[in-house]
């Protein structure tokens, strides 16, 4: 029967992540403020994002460039954060393939 | 002799046995000494292919049951390495015209002469001695566009040469073999022709001519494709020096932002090498370095984050705003960074990214 095990498929707890799709506000300091994202979407990376966003637009306004929306594009999600009064609503919006 | 194993090998198809026959002899001296395999009808040449690999198909055009072209679209699709030739007794120009469109390397009319056999001899031994090339259009592989447009000026076509690189498209409009027209993106006449011979890999499909295309070239072909080379060369010496075009706005852009910046709507342009955090080239920008540094940790801080959520490779950041827009990707080692006018719409910008990615592929 040993020959056998070869071929079974080797069982994994590992669960593939979903992209969460969804958006989320942040203040001028990127805390926090409202969100429509799953309670699965770590807290810790909303922030994490939000940071990252208000500090794009900070760092552009001081290499003489006044954004007011960003989209980051990979290659199975779109990000787009609209600049609100020093904060920002991000969108997180997964790709659909094969539409 | 060669051994067999080095020995090209060349798929003769004809309905005709005695053309086989004389043909087989023929290419068999060739210098290269192909292993020529006959087959008198599609079906058997494609059964010949299934089992072994060739690295050319001679065939005729009018066959009973399977004619020519069929057996190459069957082929182009199957074996799109294997080189083919069209001989055939058909001079129709349409069938000459879908043959190519198809992707034959060579279409050439039965040879009657001793000279048309030497010189047909001379492009099979010329097809069989070329090892595979990445470089080379589809359709004539490793010719240059440059010998296809000789191609088309010599035979004396009228018609639309239209040539893929990618995402790139272009048209080279031919009349009574002089090149009238040319457009591609946004520009049109000699411009647009010497873009495209710039252009070192690609795709072409002959169609039909335009009867009421305005001729906006006037030079020979010759001249524009001296012209042509002489004007790549210039690039390429630019391209091999230092590359340091640290330029403030108006300076005249060098190395790669040459053919960047000619695109409408580009307002600024940099390049940044991703490793050392340099700014190799830039156009357009009274401060490059605080754009480059932007740039840099905008693409890292992103790429991290995605690595992070397993989003994958950041594909690009663009900015939008109401005095510009900005586009951010990483291409290998370099960080390229794109100023757009405020005007352009959001599909503009991604579009234009792309465009200008795929010329700096090829």
């Amino acid at each position: 029967m040993g020959i056998l095990n070869l071929f079974r498929r080797k069982s994994s707890k590992n669960e593939l992540k979903s992209i969460p799709s969804g958006s989320f506000t942040v203040d001028r300091n990127g805390d926090f403020l409202v969100s429509t994202l799953s309670q699965k979407f770590s807290p810790e990376l909303n922030h994490e994002l939000g940071n990252l966003v208000v500090k794009t637009f900070r760092s552009a306004r001081n290499a003489d460039l006044s954004l007011n929306e960003l989209k980051i594009v990979f290659p199975g999600v779109d990000i787009t954060a609209k600049e609100m009064r020093g904060g920002a609503i991000i969108f997180i919006k997964p790709k659909k393939f094969g539409n | 002799m060669p051994e067999d194993v080095l020995r090209p090998k060349v798929l003769l198809l004809d309905d005709d046995a005695e053309v086989l026959d004389l043909y087989k002899e023929i290419l068999e001296r060739l210098p290269s000494q192909p292993m020529i395999q006959t087959a008198s009808s599609g079906a058997r040449a494609l059964a010949l292919m299934d089992s072994e690999t060739f690295n050319l198909l001679i065939s005729d055009l009018n066959m009973p049951k399977m004619d020519g072209l069929q057996v190459i679209s069957i082929v182009r699709r199957k074996y799109p390495g294997i080189r083919v030739v069209v001989m055939t007794a058909v001079g129709d120009s349409q069938f000459r015209n879908r043959a190519y469109a198809m992707g034959v390397d060579l279409y050439v009319e039965k040879p009657c002469t001793s000279q048309e056999i030497n010189q047909f001899l001379d492009c099979i031994e010329s097809l069989v001695e070329q090892k595979d090339e990445k470089v080379g259009f589809r359709g004539i592989q490793s010719k240059s566009l440059t010998d296809i447009l000789q191609l088309e000026s010599l035979s004396q076509s009228s018609s639309i040469l239209k040539i893929t690189n990618g995402s790139l498209i272009g048209r080279i409009f031919f009349l009574n073999g002089q090149v009238i027209d040319a457009d591609h993106d946004e520009l049109t006449g000699e411009e647009a022709f010497q873009e495209m011979l710039s252009w070192n890999t690609g795709s072409f499909e002959v169609l039909p001519p335009d009867s009421t295309r305005e001729r906006t070239i006037h030079v020979p072909v010759d001249t524009l494709l001296l012209e042509c080379a002489h004007l790549i060369d210039e690039g390429q010496a630019e391209n091999a020096g230092e590359v340091t075009g640290q330029g403030a706005s108006g300076e005249s852009p060098e190395g790669h932002l040459t053919g960047i910046v000619k695109m409408k709507g580009i307002e600024f342009a940099l390049i940044g090498d991703n490793q050392s955090g340099e700014t190799k080239e830039s156009w357009g920008l009274e401060n490059p370095e605080a754009m480059n540094q932007w740039a840099r940790e905008t693409l890292k801080s992103f790429s991290e984050f995605g690595d992070k959520m397993e989003f994958g490779v950041v594909n690009q950041v663009v900015g939008y705003g109401e005095q510009r827009h900005v586009g951010l990707k990483v291409h290998s080692d370099v960080d390229i960074c794109i100023g757009f006018h405020r005007n352009l719409t959001k599909d503009d910008v991604s579009s234009k990214i792309q465009t200008i990615i795929s010329k700096w592929g090829s």
